[in-house]
């Protein structure tokens, strides 16, 4: 093995690194997605299912209706695409408190809504929310649905 | 075209690393968690100086100036600019660390350069440099006393005069005002005197000496400042982090056993990577069956690096030993001997200095030391191993040549050597690429809590009634929600939370 080899080679991974990772933050910067954190929602139900609450605020506050349903996608947040809700999002992700934020932030679950979210998850993070939340005439029987 | 010099080299590869962690360091928000409180206080004080003078007779601590920086800060962002002030001193300290960082290494060569590239990997990725980057309340103080550290060791390496001894006594003073580990200060100024870089002089030290009996009086007798209790805070122990009741039950009658623990634990975290903050991290993913990369490559990379500074330590010590008594006088350590010996007390003082509670924040200064060390044992390594002409600071031809002579049984063959230094190179390297990680998931975590905020603070009657307490409040809040950030939370994809530690 050369001096010069060996040299180059102990100097090469740290000079590689330290330039990957500033061409990593310039890709972020020009194009507005990480290169390895690249996922984006596509609405606010998947915003809330990622659980990004920085995302949800955006979006609420540019806006988008915290009680309207979109698509969400496969994986997301359930094995299929469904329609969802953001608090069906919140639950069906298991995070009593996106259920929380989303209330906090003028989500009104109507009672049908209220349901599919108690009985899409068994989580009690979610659960002890809800229950907190309860509008009129919701059940807990998920048999109902 | 020419090349650039090893030194301009080294310089720009300092530069690239730290401008990184400065661009990752700006893409988050202001911490919320113990730094809201800082700054509200910082809003209701009415001036600098009552901040300063405000934060004396506390318990258990004295950090004046760690107040008045806050306050001067907040000022400074003139009711507005929090993110700006706050988050781009923090950038601004880093990249200036980094520098100075850069600076005492001294690159005259190009296996001074590798070295140097290697140091940089060792500074950033080592476990206990988080500490300088992750969190900030709302500064940094652990960055500031290393930055304080390594203009220590700047002024030691310069030629002296009176300017350099005054302006060795001013950082000391402002560091220990800052922090306790300020009194670290002192320890490289007398380290590197020993060691042999005199440009803080016997005065200047003897001056610094003054105003650390100063500080000692005024804390221990004047103001009786304690030491903190068992009772303040959770602190590892061994595969758990102990809560404050159950650290009184298991060491109130002999809390001794426990400090001691917290500094041989402090020691071992720079030397090995474990344990970390006080607790085995790899025993405890061994026992739980979870024994991935993030926990195998620190202490693998840390042991070999340490065995490596240690082999370069010994080397320097026979090499002495065999010379005569009065050529060893005459003689003074080389580069890499006075790391050593300057890393070996800093790393003593900060562990002690930790004694009531493990962090590996508290040790941020060892670990930056820790890595001036590698850079002397690497490049006494590749001097070794590449068969270069030493041209190196401080490196005599002879020296080299009785060096390898010495170090050939050790290592058993120098192409096996120098595989271990490029696998240690990429080990290091990719534990310094998950700062970029741990920053992207510490960035949305200060977000999800500055999101949450609100609703929790309401709903647990903390909000505050005062308007202006409230509008700044709301303030900081929109300037940590607006910005989009990278989300870390879904683990997608898997592999860096197997490969990195948060």
């Amino acid at each position: 093995m050369t001096r010069e080899r060996i040299v180059t080679l102990v100097s090469l991974p740290s000079i590689l690194v330290f330039t990957g990772w500033t061409a990593m933050l310039a890709i972020a910067a020009v194009t507005g997605r990480h290169p390895i954190w690249s996922l984006e929602p596509r609405n606010l139900p998947e915003a809330v299912a990622f659980r990004d609450p920085g995302a949800v605020v955006r979006r609420i506050d540019s806006g988008e209706d915290p009680n309207r349903a979109a698509e969400v996608r496969a994986g997301v947040a359930l094995d299929e695409t469904a329609s969802l809700t953001p608090i069906e999002a919140a639950a069906a992700a298991r995070q009593g408190e996106m259920v929380q934020l989303l209330l906090d932030l003028g989500a009104s679950p109507d009672a049908t809504v209220w349901q599919r979210a108690w009985c899409i998850s068994d989580a009690s993070a979610v659960r002890d929310v809800l229950e907190a939340h309860r509008p009129p005439g919701a059940t807990e029987d998920c048999a109902v649905q | 075209m020419p090349h650039p010099s090893p030194r301009a080299a080294a310089y720009g590869l300092a530069f690239l690393v730290s401008i990184a962690m400065a661009c990752d360091l700006l893409w988050m928000p202001v911490q919320l968690a113990d730094s809201v409180g800082e700054i509200l206080d910082a809003q209701r004080s009415p001036s600098v100086w009552a901040s300063f003078t405000g934060s004396f007779g506390t318990e258990a601590y004295l950090r004046p100036l760690r107040i008045a920086q806050i306050k001067v800060l907040f000022d400074a962002a003139q009711g507005q600019h929090y993110w700006l002030v706050y988050r781009g001193f923090h950038a601004v300290l880093l990249v200036a660390a980094v520098l100075l960082f850069t600076r005492a290494l001294r690159v005259s060569t190009i296996v001074d350069f590798a070295a140097a590239a290697f140091a940089l990997a060792v500074l950033t990725g080592l476990q206990t440099f988080r500490g300088t980057i992750q969190e900030a309340f709302p500064i940094n103080h652990f960055l500031e006393i290393l930055f304080f550290c390594l203009i220590a060791l700047n002024l030691a390496q310069s030629r002296g005069g009176i300017w350099i001894d005054a302006a060795a006594a001013l950082i000391f003073v402002m560091a220990v005002l800052t922090l306790e580990s300020g009194l670290l200060v002192w320890v490289v100024a007398a380290a590197a005197w020993a060691a042999g870089w005199r440009g803080i002089s016997a005065r200047g030290l003897a001056v610094m000496t003054v105003c650390l009996l100063g500080y000692l009086y005024v804390r221990f007798v004047y103001l009786s400042s304690g030491v903190p209790t068992l009772a303040e805070r959770s602190s590892g122990y061994l595969v758990s982090i102990l809560d404050p009741p159950e650290l009184q039950r298991r060491f109130g009658e002999q809390p001794l056993v426990f400090y001691g623990y917290n500094v041989a634990a402090s020691a071992m975290s720079v030397l090995f990577s474990e344990p970390q903050s006080g607790v085995f991290v790899t025993v405890r993913a061994w026992l739980d069956d979870r024994v991935m990369p993030r926990v195998v490559l620190p202490i693998a990379t840390s042991l070999v690096t340490t065995a490596l500074i240690a082999w370069a330590g010994i080397s320097r010590a026979r090499l002495r030993a065999s010379a005569s008594a009065r050529q060893a006088r005459r003689e003074p350590f080389d580069d890499t001997a006075r790391f050593i010996l300057i890393f070996a007390a800093v790393l003593a003082a900060n562990a002690v200095l930790s004694f009531a509670y493990t962090k590996d924040d508290i040790m941020s200064t060892a670990g930056a030391f820790y890595a001036l060390a590698a850079f002397g044992a690497v490049r006494e390594g590749l001097l070794v191993v590449a068969e270069v002409r030493p041209q190196a600071k401080g490196i005599r031809p002879h020296d080299t040549g009785r060096l390898k002579a010495l170090s050939r049984p050790v290592m058993g063959g120098l192409i096996p050597f120098a595989l271990v230094l490029v696998l240690l190179a990429i080990g290091w390297s990719v534990r310094s690429a998950g700062i970029h990680f741990v920053l992207r998931s510490q960035a949305i975590k200060h977000q999800v809590d500055w999101v949450e905020m609100p609703g929790r603070w309401r709903r647990n009657g903390q909000w505050p009634s005062d308007p202006a307490r409230e509008r700044l409040i709301l303030l900081l809040r929109d300037e940590a929600v607006r910005v989009a950030l990278p989300n870390t939370r879904v683990d997608r994809p898997e592999w860096p939370v197997r490969l990195w530690m948060e």
